[in-house]
């Protein structure tokens, strides 16, 4: 048993570290849409791994759910990052940090 | 006849098993008598107004699933190592990537889905197919791994016949 | 526990600042998308610190309302600028 504590503390170690990378690449990034990935993809992680650690010290039911709500925050995470993405291409006079190939 | 009737008894076997771990997950496990009163109301319903479910090659998900949480995960890791500032961050860059899949939801779900992928994103999805990409390393060979995704997308959506596997 | 939800609070906070700064409307969007992966996170620390299971509803229906939210805002935006260059062109 204890080993599976051991095991979901270090999943939340994990997932804390993650969430942390990700708000530091929304301060430090250079521009706009590298910001974008580090909020999307360290979030997403992150959250994956915190679930999966509280899951090891909840019931069945519990872990369920919260898997239920990962899938919804990458989801929604995946398609409102495209969504922004798109919205901020389409006026380039505002977003003057992007680049142009 | 009897084949729809199949069809559609197979069907319903699945919808109530998912409606089941649904019902059980949100509820915390009780109330079951207004389930069974639900699920039949449920399965006339899917009788007259079918889903509209792509059809799926069931057999290919787990692949896909493991292709797409191996690069979740290093996309992940790859953000955040350069987030701490470990690997630098100087050749991110606008691209595009020509998608081969045809049908609608198969695309919409690649664009969806290489958002998560390790340093790429994408920007819009034009009709033709044409992705616009944010790419963060445009010296990593990220086209390979968009290639790959894609390549388990067209089986699992039974467009294979596109190629080898890349 | 308890600690690990500081810290979640704590990086969610940290978005503030790039809302201040700027620059450019997307880096201001940006973070509601970390308030709403982080408030998840953070509400289902909390549902196990206080063993409290309703926690996880409320997590539920704010990882909803996050998914919603982007989408919306865009949508809006996007009518306001139509708007504005509609009036500009009469």
């Amino acid at each position: 048993m204890t080993i599976m504590l051991m095991i979901s503390w270090l999943l939340l170690a994990l997932g804390l570290m993650f969430f942390l990378a990700g708000s530091i690449g929304l301060l430090r990034f250079p521009d706009s849409f590298s910001r974008l990935h580090a909020v999307t993809k360290a979030d997403t992680l992150g959250l994956g791994l915190l679930v999966l650690g509280l899951s090891l010290q909840s019931s069945w039911r519990e872990g369920l759910l919260m898997a239920l709500i990962w899938l919804i925050v990458m989801a929604s995470g995946a398609v409102s990052c495209q969504l922004l993405a798109r919205f901020s291409d389409e006026q380039p006079s505002e977003s003057a940090t992007q680049q142009e190939d | 006849m009897t084949i729809t009737l199949w069809l559609f008894l197979r069907r319903s076997l699945w919808f109530g098993l998912v409606a089941a771990a649904c019902w059980a997950v949100l509820t915390a496990n009780s109330g079951w008598g207004f389930f069974t009163l639900l699920l039949p109301l449920l399965l006339l319903w899917q009788w007259h107004y079918p889903l509209p479910m792509p059809a799926l090659r069931w057999r290919y998900l787990p692949a896909c699933l493991l292709l797409f949480g191996r690069q979740l995960l290093l996309g992940g890791f790859d953000v955040a190592v350069r987030a701490l500032g470990w690997r630098p961050l100087d050749s991110s860059n606008f691209c595009h990537y020509q998608s081969q899949l045809t049908s609608p939801a198969s695309r919409l779900l690649l664009a969806s889905l290489i958002s998560l992928l390790p340093g790429t994103c994408t920007i819009s999805l034009q009709p033709d197919g044409m992705l616009r990409l944010h790419v963060l390393d445009q010296t990593a060979n990220w086209q390979q791994e968009i290639a790959a995704l894609e390549w388990q997308l067209a089986r699992l959506f039974g467009q294979s016949g596109s190629g080898e596997q890349p | 526990m308890s600690v690990v939800a500081l810290i979640l609070l704590f990086s969610m906070l940290l978005g503030i600042w790039r809302v201040l700064k700027g620059p450019a409307l997307l880096d201001r969007l940006l973070t509601i998308q970390l308030f709403g992966s982080t408030g998840v996170a953070i509400l289902l620390v909390l549902s196990k610190v206080f063993a409290l299971p309703a926690l996880l509803d409320v997590a539920l229906l704010l990882a909803i309302l996050a998914a919603a939210a982007p989408a919306a805002l865009v949508q809006r935006l996007r009518q306001q600028k139509q708007r504005s260059r509609q009036r500009t062109s009469l």
